[in-house]
């Protein structure tokens, strides 16, 4: 499934709004890092639904939406504060998936499993999610608990990010943080600055003003962004429609 | 998990623009349901279509329905949304579609797209064809049971190969109704899609119409919908181009987060359809009545009736039904969607209070 810029922004605004909710990013330092957790400008009019059926929308003169490459973002117009955590502070082996108590029997405990129903799924993800935003208030020590998924001594964003990339089997194992590497990351980190948000002139899901194309007087070319490249590819003009041709159905 | 104030107060802006799309609706979208033919039985079908007999307009038709739409509304903004049945069943499709394109009207169609190859798809480039939504409803066999059809989901995936290799079109989505019986498939299926260079995945729920209605065991329950939905936020809070479809109110808690936009139902206000036979209404999904039926291309011009007519579908459900009156969501929700409203006893079928909110 193509990554653009739009999923990316979406993907950005979560995280924005779920840091902002734990005070990690406040409105003032989301404008810093040019973060749009909110939708201050909203207008009802522009709002495009996806029918329930139907085909996705478009309009022939707006752009394709930019598919979106991180190795190629350079600006920084987003910092979503879900880093790496902090060093590890008790010795465990990331390989092996789960952390051996210093003392005591064996955990039996499948690690992100923190409903006890056997499986580790949304409804796990669900409750981490529920509890990292009731550990701000209730004053308990969350490291190395069930819900420290990563282990790295405290319930932050690197434990849900965690445990929703394990889900999704980006991740094989949810102590990937420990060995972050940016460049295996298809996924928009902050350090590489992950689009804010694309340009809502100039993507396809604005109802902007459109100009009819008519293949009979088109004259000029089009530029198509293409999809396993930056590169813009200009192509000729569109073959000009030929209806009535042999059926397919005979 | 997104804001809920700024929710709140956007749905209120929402919902005031819906009050004036009552009396000035927009024409956006129409769709063209050009037979009722299928060559699948989907047991889901919103239109119960299948191997039945299907009045049709013929080209010339169509010809004179859209030169009337193009001098009366134009084509910017506009989207002609091309459905069935399945519309490639009718022989004369590209001779239709090549003059919706000479038009100048931006198109798209939904398909099954078991009828879709190289060259098909190489046809459907000249005739000027956006975008396109192919159903998958599951794993295989869960896809074939569904749609009656063996061999349709090896067929279906060759035909968004062969959409997808034309790398031409603006979007090549998949959509998948979701029932209590495929749910457990989701994640299978997205490894599957995952791999795939489609642009969106569009993920909707059974709703209780057409022959949907012969199938109540397929209805989700209020665990599937949560699960359902869960799994669409995941999605999208990963980045990926998940989405749900248009129907249906959800809540502060899920809108805005597993779509992206609120909900608001345009049947009528930017939506009209016309049927195969040539009868103007809103939505096709609309349990089809005589009294929803506002006129007929082949005696009315298309503009008076979208002008003077519709006022059925361009009011607030809920002021029928006592207790939406009093639900304190009513603002939002005006009801939820037309097409799973029950005319008969004047209530939502489908209604996710004490489900998601």
């Amino acid at each position: 499934m193509k990554k653009t810029k739009r999923t990316a922004a979406t993907a950005a605004m979560f995280a924005t709004a779920l840091n902002m909710a734990l005070g990690s990013v406040t409105p003032d330092t989301a404008q810093l890092f040019n973060a749009k957790a909110d939708e201050p400008d909203y207008e009802p009019s522009a709002e495009i639904q996806e029918d329930v059926y139907g085909p996705p929308e478009y309009f022939s003169t707006t752009t394709a939406e930019e598919a979106y490459d991180p190795a190629t973002e350079t600006e920084t117009t987003m910092a979503v504060v879900y880093g790496p955590p902090s060093m590890m502070t008790t010795t465990y082996d990331p390989a092996i998936g789960f952390e051996e108590p210093l003392y005591g029997p064996p955990s039996f405990f499948s690690r992100g499993d923190l409903n006890s129903d056997g499986v580790t799924d949304v409804f796990d993800l669900i409750r981490l999610r529920k509890e990292f935003v009731e550990s701000k208030t209730n004053g308990k020590n969350y490291a190395y608990s069930d819900y420290d998924v990563n282990s790295d001594g405290r319930l932050s964003i690197a434990d849900l990010v965690a445990l929703n990339r394990f889900i999704l089997g980006k991740s094989s194992s949810l102590f990937y943080y420990n060995n972050y590497d940016p460049d295996d990351d298809p996924m928009p980190q902050p350090e590489y600055g992950a689009p804010l948000y694309f340009e809502e002139t100039t993507t396809s899901e604005t109802a902007t003003e459109t100009t009819a194309v008519s293949p009979q007087t088109e004259t000029t070319t089009e530029i198509f962004y293409d999809r396993n490249t930056t590169t813009t590819t200009v192509t000729e003009p569109p073959v000009q429609p030929v209806y009535g041709p042999p059926s397919a159905f005979d | 998990m997104l804001n809920v104030r700024t929710k709140n107060s956007n749905m209120t802006k929402l919902a005031e623009y819906r009050e004036s799309l009552k009396t000035k609706p927009q024409l956006r979208n129409l769709f063209l349901e050009l037979t009722l033919r299928c060559n699948e039985r989907c047991l889901h079908c919103g239109s119960s279509c299948g191997d039945v007999p299907s009045d049709e307009l013929t080209v010339e038709q169509y010809r004179k329905f859209l030169t009337e739409v193009r001098e009366d509304f134009g084509v910017d903004n506009k989207m002609l949304c091309i459905t069935g049945g399945e519309p490639l069943l009718r022989k004369d499709f590209f001779d239709i579609m090549g003059i919706a394109n000479e038009l100048g009207f931006n198109w798209g169609m939904t398909s099954n797209a078991t009828l879709i190859n190289d060259e098909v798809a190489k046809d459907l480039k000249r005739v000027g064809m956006g975008t396109i939504s192919v159903s998958i409803d599951g794993l295989p066999e869960t896809h074939d049971a569904f749609r009656r059809t063996p061999g349709g989901w090896e067929r279906a995936m060759k035909g968004i190969e062969s959409l997808i290799k034309a790398d031409t079109f603006k979007a090549v989505q998949i959509t998948t109704v979701v029932t209590h019986q495929n749910i457990g498939q989701l994640w299978e299926l997205y490894k599957i899609f995952r791999d795939m260079d489609i642009d969106s995945w569009r993920i909707i729920n059974i709703d209780p119409i057409g022959r949907a209605k012969l199938h109540p065991e397929l209805i989700l329950t209020k665990e599937d919908y949560v699960y359902m939905f869960e799994f669409i936020r995941t999605m999208r809070i990963a980045g990926e181009p998940v989405t749900y479809g248009c129907s249906h109110y959800l809540g502060l808690e899920y809108e805005r987060e597993v779509r992206d936009w609120y909900f608001l139902c345009t049947a009528g206000t930017y939506i009209a359809s016309i049927m195969a036979n040539g009868d103007i209404t809103a939505c096709l999904d609309i349990e089809r009545r005589p009294e929803f039926i506002q006129g007929n291309i082949l005696k009315d011009r298309f503009s008076e009736v979208w002008n003077n007519k519709f006022e059925i579908f361009r009011k607030n459900l809920c002021d029928e039904n006592e207790k939406c009156r009093s639900c304190k969501e009513k603002d939002f929700c005006h009801g939820d969607a037309y097409h799973t409203w029950d005319f008969d006893k004047n209530e939502p079928q489908v209604c996710f209070k004490d489900v998601l909110f």
